[in-house]
């Protein structure tokens, strides 16, 4: 009876244990991506910088008014450069102030649910432990232990994940060659569905600024995935080492 | 002692979150109840289905059911993609039946409504709602009227002839049919174009040049060097029409005009960044006709005939 009763709590705490073990890890995880999010930010700003100066380099007069404007701008051009600086250095600096803050906070905040969470499972999995070693002792040793199944799945996800994380490292190279790969073959497919023509082919029917700014965007937006991906590898293969 | 108990008090926490997450949701209050609401188009013509996807799929016909003792709102919305109709679950009940709106810019103004200003629910069963539109035959008419004919069909692509409203015109008669007015008055500079429009026509507009190398004149004494049409009334040789896809008008073999000459605007078409216009142009009469992409579906939005333009 003793033994069954055991049997029964090792396998209601390891399944409770579960979700615990996952809402820690998936905190572990976010927090790690959340120190990458200035980094999306700037390839945010990048690209929409790059919008801008495509558009005043294919139709500069609607930007810039008549002639008149031009007059003005050209006196004033001193000034406005000055306060175009100031205006895009104070912003900017306020946007990162601000991200940054944001960022902090709910760091701040899932390291209190993280270390909750963490508490409580090692609190499980400790008295999950404990009764296993008792069982082992038991009559029933054997049969019992293998009656716990959901403590030998909580250890096996757990076995899981450290493996998968000590090789993050190589995935994210894995990861990033194949977004580099299905980032080119969704253009490809796209252009020769509409067009039945390569990328090549339909890149020269634009004008050129316009060709080159497209491959350049795809670029940015390539190398920003590319390195999170990189880092965020390195990071986690350097947690699933430590675990 | 003192570990066990804080191992309970955890495992107390965690019992009533999963059971919290787990209980009862908004929708299990209505699902429970078992009554549902069929609301359907009823009598949508056939014609209707052969009007281009694209055009069908921006047809949105809104409406909302309020429960009158509880105060609470449902809203419906019959799409194409839910093939217009939708069954919901709701609070058995009476519901009062809001105004129908029916809307798609690129059709005629149509008017939807319900026979009932009000439905009654009830427990374990299903309510019909049938939804009807006013005139369906105007539709229908005007359907067959946008479908490309035979003669329009079969024209040359660079022939300046148009279908507008069902009957074929070569483009140069246009300005002796409709009267361009709207935008006369207004002065053109050397070399500018500009676009004239009708008060009775939707969807076609002239545009005109000054071509005076001197001075400025009103739109309406200025030469006429093309149009503009951005409805679906009209057709181009070969069924040219907005609302086609670029697939239909661009792939190098089976699109209808194959490659552009050359393309403006954004590469990325479709993804809502800019718009990109597709232009061809005759060799030998210099006609040239402009495909605008809508940024978001990438179809065409508007198509822009040019007289002897050679670039």
């Amino acid at each position: 009876m003793k033994t069954a009763l055991s049997v029964l709590k090792v396998n209601a705490l390891s399944l409770l244990a579960f979700p615990l073990l996952v809402i820690s890890m998936a905190i572990q995880l976010v927090q790690k991506a959340l120190g990458k999010l200035l980094v999306f930010l700037g390839a945010g700003v990048t690209l929409l910088l790059m919008a801008g100066l495509n558009a005043f380099i294919n139709n500069p007069w609607a930007i810039i008014e008549g002639w008149a404007a031009v007059a003005v701008l050209a006196i004033f051009f001193g000034i406005f450069t000055v306060l175009v600086a100031l205006l895009i250095h104070f912003l900017g600096a306020m946007i990162v102030t601000a991200v940054a803050a944001i960022a902090g906070s709910l760091n701040g905040l899932l390291s209190v649910v993280f270390e909750l969470s963490n508490r409580a499972y090692s609190s499980l999995y400790d008295t999950c432990q404990f009764e296993i070693d008792d069982l082992q002792c038991s009559a029933e040793g054997k049969i019992a232990v293998v009656a716990c199944v959901f403590w030998h799945f909580l250890n096996l996800f757990h076995k899981l994940v450290v493996l998968v994380f000590s090789h993050a490292f190589p995935i994210s190279i894995a990861a990033a060659v194949g977004f580099a790969g299905y980032l080119i073959f969704t253009i490809h497919h796209s252009i020769s569905t509409s067009f039945g023509i390569g990328i090549w082919s339909y890149l020269r029917l634009f004008p050129v600024v316009n060709a080159v700014f497209a491959v350049l965007e795809v670029l940015v937006i390539l190398s920003t995935v590319v390195t999170v991906l990189l880092a965020l590898g390195a990071e986690w293969n350097k947690w699933g080492n430590q675990l | 002692m003192k570990m066990r108990r804080k191992i309970w008090f955890l495992l107390a926490i965690v019992g009533f979150s999963l059971l919290w997450l787990a209980g009862c949701s908004k929708e299990d209050t209505e699902k429970q109840w078992d009554a549902n609401c069929h609301i359907y188009m009823d009598n949508l013509p056939e014609e209707y289905g052969e009007l281009p996807e694209e055009v069908r799929e921006n047809t949105k016909i809104r409406l909302s059911l309020e429960n009158v003792a509880a105060g609470k709102t449902y809203n419906v919305e019959l799409t194409e993609e839910n093939e217009y109709e939708e069954t919901i679950e709701l609070l058995p009940g009476t519901y009062a039946i809001s105004q129908v709106y029916f809307r798609n810019n690129a059709l005629i103004a149509v008017d939807a409504w319900t026979e009932v200003s009000s439905v009654t629910v009830e427990k374990e069963g299903e309510t019909l709602l049938p939804v009807f539109i006013s005139k369906p035959e105007e539709l229908t008419a005007w359907i067959q009227q946008t479908n490309p004919g035979e003669t329009i069909l079969a024209e040359d692509i660079y022939s300046r002839k148009v279908q507008w409203n069902g009957i074929v015109y070569d483009m140069q008669q246009l300005p002796g049919v409709i009267d361009f007015t709207v935008g006369g008055e207004e002065s053109v500079a050397s070399g500018e174009t500009a676009s004239l429009t009708s008060n009775s026509q939707k969807g076609i507009a002239m545009i005109v040049q000054n071509t005076d190398a001197q001075k400025s004149m009103p739109a309406s004494q200025c030469q006429c060097i093309g149009f503009r049409f951005d409805h679906i009334g009209a057709s181009l040789p070969g069924g040219l029409q907005v609302g086609a896809s670029v697939k239909e008008i661009a792939h190098e073999e089976t699109g209808l005009l194959g490659t552009p000459d050359y393309c403006q605007g954004t590469p990325f078409i479709g993804m809502g960044l800019d718009d990109t216009s597709l232009v061809y142009i005759d060799p030998s009469s210099g006609d040239r006709i402009t495909l605008e992409l809508d940024a978001y579906t990438g179809c065409v939005q508007s198509i822009l005939y040019e007289f002897q333009r050679y670039q």
